[in-house]
């Protein structure tokens, strides 16, 4: 056995300079065009136009990120993301991984119909306009609760918490059940605490993706003081592609009157907005990140 | 042994059938009370948000009327249906979308695995931290910013490859986008480096919940590095990369439209043409509601034939299964 | 335990069903108006409508600027008692947003929509609705308008407008649809566009060539070959491209040569032969004539690579940098020709022999409907009107007397200087003052119609006697151009465009996507490794044209062009 670890040991180095060497290559490829995405967000966009701008900007400036919080409901928006974000996710989370603990047990009668069912609303749906019909009959449309409730549990997040939560061994909640937990206590005391980097993970997917939705605000809210920070940003930047497009059309006058009044950032705009969407996401990261490198405690549980 | 763990349930499954009966039933429904408390507002919700708009779907086979609502139309059966099959462009199109579909679900598959076994044999924790918060941010950026970069990397004479390529004495005036035959790399290979850190997540949250005493026991035995990745962490994220497979295979008929539209040029247009690109020409806005719903009511029962095939043999052969 | 699966699914789906009917037949709803305003009318002035506040939805999302600006809003109803609010919706897809809108009856008082003419797909979905019982006829209401009641005289609409749009001959007499923008004389237009290719004016200098007298795509072939051979280096020293693409983003667009191309009116690509007959440029061999020439340039490396493909942001990359020698095209007015360094090259002959300037006779840009479900349709259209007269436009052009502008000896608006000096220095908070000088044109969406704001105001556009110097190079670039002689000459026309019948085409669309397919794989041509292919290329797309019915659509074009109240524009 020692001889074995010695020719291995050899073979241990290979692998991790190829393994360090992959990780290095593809954090390059990914970093140098977000170095140039940087570069562009802090230069003078009118500079930035001619070009030969890479990883550092030339003419430095925040004109850029100004011109941006300069939107009057950005700082709305950055509110009702985080309340979304927060509440969302939270709410989603709770009671996703409840719904998929009770599918996973193989004893509970209907289970397998009950899968087949929320799974098959994957693949159908009726269209945007049944759907939105059913938003206005619930008073959800222009409402806050529309970007909470109709985002409270997703297939996907569900099934995947669910085989996750089916490769516990029983042993656990045979014991906790011997000692009298009930399906409530075993859940929140035994299943809970294991499985942390799936609630880390399903979390961070929940987040993210209420962070990023930028459709339900522009769709079905017409408030504009009830728009998160993504539809806030995603308008402007229409905003600018409409005024390229309405100058490429050149047909109307009267319309290109009232839009040269506005100035063009462009590209150093959007760059900015990039860099304000991943920013906050950046930071809540590292605090998930935590319950990822944890592990399980399955270890420590004689089988 | 994680075989072990799974199969032991489906045993119990099977005698609990066969002495299945009445009063046993109720029992466990009565029994299973606080599972099904669990469950009430799933369902709920799950009624409410998609069996409800379902309903929807028989706009497939109706000429919508705004005054007569979605029941009040009239009908006009398969006719939807038959104008997409009478297109000639229909048959291009399935397959297109069918090509990159699947290229995106099968090809695509091991990169984010590999990245996760990748990333998982870092031991120095802080280093890991870093090369994984790296990883997941492209998923940020969108296809608008990505393909913007495909392209001036791709451009002729001054693009990045061009000039790699006339270093080393080549020809470096090939304009890639043009070129059919670049047009599946490009896409399959932006595709990757958008997603590989994103979805590599949910594999990497797989591994870290395998059990070490696993590892402690094959190094016990004598297992190398790779045998332990090939024997250990692969089959114990198997049931994840199967429900993901599994699920993936539902959508196998949206190829992503962003991408593909913002990748189309005039040279790839016989290769790049796909069910959402196709939508948006057949003026789905203009109120064609009927024809959108009809090709995604096809879209959704290729997905269900895909799943339930693959689902049953993964059932069969893996054990895991979605129901 | 599938079957199983599925006849829960069905037993639901009916269930559900009855609910979603049950839900869904109370939409439309109209209750009688209450005439107590009347009442309260008295020691109102005379622009008085009624107290109410009005909500528009505005599926124009980009255009619209949601936040009013109060002062403005309070003079608003101070003289009309209107509180008006706007919002808007889709900025993504301002169509599949109304799409939804409508189809969920989820709509306020008026909604406001893009619609440049009967042709767009808009148009569909308008139509529908109207047929469907979803809008007022807003006909008789028009009829005791101030300026609105134009649109009922008989000269006033153009053709589309009249019988295209709003008073369709299957509506007998109603309106629907109320079409904006429409000026107030045939062929107005405020500025002296010119679009086109431009030419660095230094190299044209330096080889001694007059750019106006380039008028064939052999000549304009012949000065890439000088231009080339002249070794002109840009910003950056490098050497120039002979021709770069187009300053809005590669696309293929027709001047350049358009001596080769078979555009007809509006580029649709359907035009009259010498004897009269409708063709479309499938069915004649323009295509393959433009492929050789686009083939050569592309060949002899004259054109840049990516002409057809470039990212807009690195075309203008190239124009800043002078990167190309001839910009595909532009016009005199955008911001990268400020200065003048490009001139307008030729105009190139067209396939019938030297340049002729062709003008609509008058074109709309949006429109306006009221929902059935609105309970005081009169007063929309009295607050459209209003905002149509003078008064109003005053109102949401110039903005407030005393704070925006004062009055000057004739009764024009003069901008105030404060107001002109913050518009150029932080356009963003200019704009907060609320009205369209300024980037806010909330009147617009109603009250944008007889659009003469040279009779009006004294002045083409907002502030331009005081900033006298704003257009000073575009207008120099007119002239040198000649555009006031071609404009003298031009032919103002009054029609439908090609494609204006697609919608009552049986086969419409899968004609719209085979004239797309045309016009990629003509671009696909340029690129190909011969003629040869090229010509397969072509012959393909031609023959999808034929499958999709193409032959039938030109006749139903000559069937058209046959009745006035629906002939063409060419």
């Amino acid at each position: 056995m020692k001889k074995a670890s010695m020719f291995s040991a050899g073979m241990e180095k290979t692998v991790d300079v190829m393994n360090y060497g992959l990780l290095i290559l593809l954090s390059l490829s990914i970093l140098l065009p977000l170095m140039n995405v940087l570069a562009l967000a802090f230069n003078v966009g009118s500079d930035a136009a001619k070009g030969g701008i890479y990883f550092w900007p030339r003419e430095f400036t925040l004109e850029n990120f100004r011109e941006v919080f300069n939107q009057s409901n950005i700082l709305n928006g950055f509110m009702i993301s985080i309340f979304r974000t927060v509440v969302g996710t939270f709410l989603s989370v709770i009671l996703t991984s409840m719904a998929a603990y009770a599918l996973k047990s193989r004893t509970l009668p209907g289970h397998k119909q009950l899968t087949f069912l929320i799974f098959f609303t994957m693949l159908f749906s009726g269209g945007i306009i049944p759907y939105y019909i059913v938003l206005k009959n619930l008073s959800l449309t222009n409402s806050i609760w529309v970007y909470i409730i109709p985002a409270l549990y997703s297939v996907w997040n569900m099934l995947i918490m669910r085989s996750f939560f089916q490769q516990t061994p029983e042993g656990l909640e045979e014991a906790a059940r011997i000692d009298g937990c009930s399906d409530f206590g075993i859940f929140f005391r035994i299943i809970v605490p294991v499985s942390k980097p799936v609630f880390a993970t399903i979390a961070l997917f929940n987040a993210v993706e209420h962070w990023n939705d930028w459709f339900t605000g522009a769709f079905y809210v017409r408030d504009s003081n009830l728009k998160p920070l993504s539809t806030v940003l995603q308008e402007m930047l229409t905003k600018q592609q409409a005024l390229a497009d309405t100058l490429m059309k050149a047909s109307n006058p009267a319309q290109l009157q009232m839009i040269d009044k506005i100035q063009v950032t462009g590209t150093s705009l959007k760059m900015a907005t990039i860099i304000i969407v991943i920013t906050p996401i950046l930071m809540i990261y590292p605090l998930l990140q935590k319950y990822f490198a944890q592990g399980v405690m399955i270890g420590s549980i004689k089988e | 042994m994680n075989m072990k763990l799974s199969a032991a349930p489906m045993k119990r499954k099977s005698t609990e059938r066969a002495a299945g009966s009445r009063p046993r039933i109720w029992n466990r429904l009565i029994g299973h009370y606080q599972l099904y408390l669990m469950l009430l507002p799933c369902i709920a919700f799950f009624i409410i948000f998609s069996y409800i708009p379902m309903g929807g779907v028989v706009l497939a086979f109706k000429d919508y009327q705004f005054n007569k609502g979605i029941f009040g139309s009239p009908w006009v059966g398969f006719t939807y249906f038959e104008m997409f099959f009478e297109d000639p462009f229909s048959l291009q199109i399935i397959k297109n979308t069918i090509i990159i579909s699947l290229m995106k679900v099968f090809l695509a598959l091991p990169f984010p695995i590999l990245l996760a076994v990748m990333l998982n044999e870092i031991k120095r924790k802080r280093l890991l931290h870093v090369f994984q918060g790296i990883a997941y941010l492209p998923h940020f950026l969108s296809w608008v910013i990505v393909i913007g970069l495909v392209q001036r990397i791709l451009s002729p004479d001054t693009g990045l490859v061009n000039q790699v390529i006339s270093w080393f004495g080549g020809d470096g005036s090939t304009f890639f986008l043009m070129k059919e035959n670049a047009f599946y790399p490009v896409m399959f290979w932006s595709y990757i480096w958008k997603d590989i850190g994103w979805s590599s997540i949910i594999y990497f949250a797989a591994i870290v919940g395998i059990n070490p005493a696993l590892y402690e026991a094959a190094k016990i035995d004598g297992a190398g590095r790779f045998q332990q990745m090939w024997r250990i962490t692969l089959p114990g994220i198997r049931p994840t990369i199967m429900i993901i497979f599994i699920l993936s295979l539902g959508n196998i008929l949206s190829a992503g439209f962003d991408q593909i539209y913002l990748l189309r040029t005039p040279g790839n247009m016989n290769l790049s043409e796909i069910l959402d690109t196709y939508l948006i020409h057949m003026g789905l806005e203009s109120g064609q509601f009927g024809f959108g719903t009809a090709l995604g009511l096809m879209q959704g029962f290729i997905g269900l034939i895909l799943v339930l095939v693959v689902n049953r043999i993964s059932r069969k052969w893996f054990e895991t299964s979605l129901w | 335990m599938i079957k199983k699966s599925y006849s829960n699914l069905l037993l639901l789906l009916l269930v559900f069903g009855m609910v979603l009917t049950a839900c869904g037949g109370n939409d439309a709803q109209s209750s009688s108006n209450s005439d107590t305003d009347s009442a309260k009318k008295a020691g109102k002035p005379a622009t008085w409508i009624a107290d109410r506040t009005i909500k528009g939805l505005i599926f124009m999302g980009s255009d619209v600027t949601e936040e009013m600006n109060p002062d403005i809003m309070k003079k608003l109803k101070e003289m009309t008692g209107i509180d008006l609010q706007l919002q808007a919706v889709g900025f993504d897809d301002s169509t599949k947003a109304l799409a939804a809108g409508l189809a969920s009856g989820d709509l306020p008082d008026f909604i406001g929509y893009y619609l440049n003419d009967s042709g767009r797909p808009e148009m569909g979905l308008i139509n529908k609705a109207a047929s469907e019982d979803m809008f007022y006829d807003v006909a008789p209401m028009l009829k005791n308008t101030k300026v609105y009641s134009k649109y009922l005289e008989d000269n006033y609409l153009p053709i589309d407008t009249k019988y295209g749009v709003m008073f369709r001959p299957e509506y007998n007499g109603a309106a629907y649809s109320v079409h904006i923008n429409i000026p107030r004389e045939g062929g107005y237009g405020v500025r002296k566009y010119i679009s086109g290719p431009y030419i660095r004016k230094d190299i044209a200098d330096a080889l001694g060539v007059d750019p106006r007298k380039i008028t064939t795509s052999e000549q304009l072939y012949e000065l890439a070959e000088k231009i080339k051979a002249g070794g002109f280096k840009d910003k950056n020293g490098k050497a120039v491209f002979p021709i770069g693409p187009v300053l809005w983003g590669g696309s293929d667009r027709q001047g350049l040569y358009n001596d080769l191309v078979w555009t007809g009116f509006n580029g649709e690509g359907f035009k009259r032969d010498a004897s009269g007959k409708i063709l479309h440029e499938s069915q004649t061999d323009y295509g393959l004539k433009r492929v050789e020439f686009v083939q050569k340039l592309l060949k002899e490396g004259l054109m840049h690579p990516e002409y057809y493909t470039m990212e807009e942001t690195r075309v203008k990359e190239g124009v800043l940098n002078d990167s190309f020698a001839i910009v595909g095209e532009m016009h005199n007015y955008v911001d990268e020709d400020k200065d003048g360094r490009y001139v307008p090259l030729g105009p190139l002959n067209s396939v019938d022999g030297p340049y002729q300037m062709d003008l609509t006779y008058k074109s709309g840009y949006g429109a306006w409907s009221i929902p059935k479900s609105t309970k005081n349709p009169e007063d929309i259209v009295k607050l459209a009107d209003f905002l149509a007269t003078r008064e109003g436009k005053l109102l949401w052009n110039y903005g407030l007397e005393g704070r925006d502008y004062d009055l000057n000896s004739q009764g024009n608006p003069v901008p105030k200087k404060q107001v002109l000096d913050l518009l150029q220095k932080d356009p963003v908070s200019a704009k907060k003052l609320g009205f369209s000088g300024v980037g806010n044109g909330w009147g617009w969406f109603l009250g944008g119609i007889d659009v003469n704001d040279l009779k009006d105001f004294g002045e083409a556009t907002y502030g331009a006697n005081e900033t006298p110097d704003q257009d000073k190079v575009p207008l120099e670039l007119a002239k040198y151009w000649g555009y006031d002689e071609k404009r003298s000459q031009a032919k103002v026309k009054d029609g439908y465009s090609a494609l204006a019948f697609l919608g009552e085409f049986s086969k419409g669309n899968q004609l719209s996507m085979a004239l797309d397919k045309y016009k990629e794989s003509v671009v696909r041509a340029y690129y190909a490794k011969d003629m040869t292919e090229a010509k397969t290329i072509l012959d393909a797309a031609a023959k999808q044209l034929q499958i999709a019915g193409l032959d039938d659509y030109i006749k139903l074009l000559e069937e058209k062009s046959k009745d006035p109240k629906t002939q063409l524009l060419f």
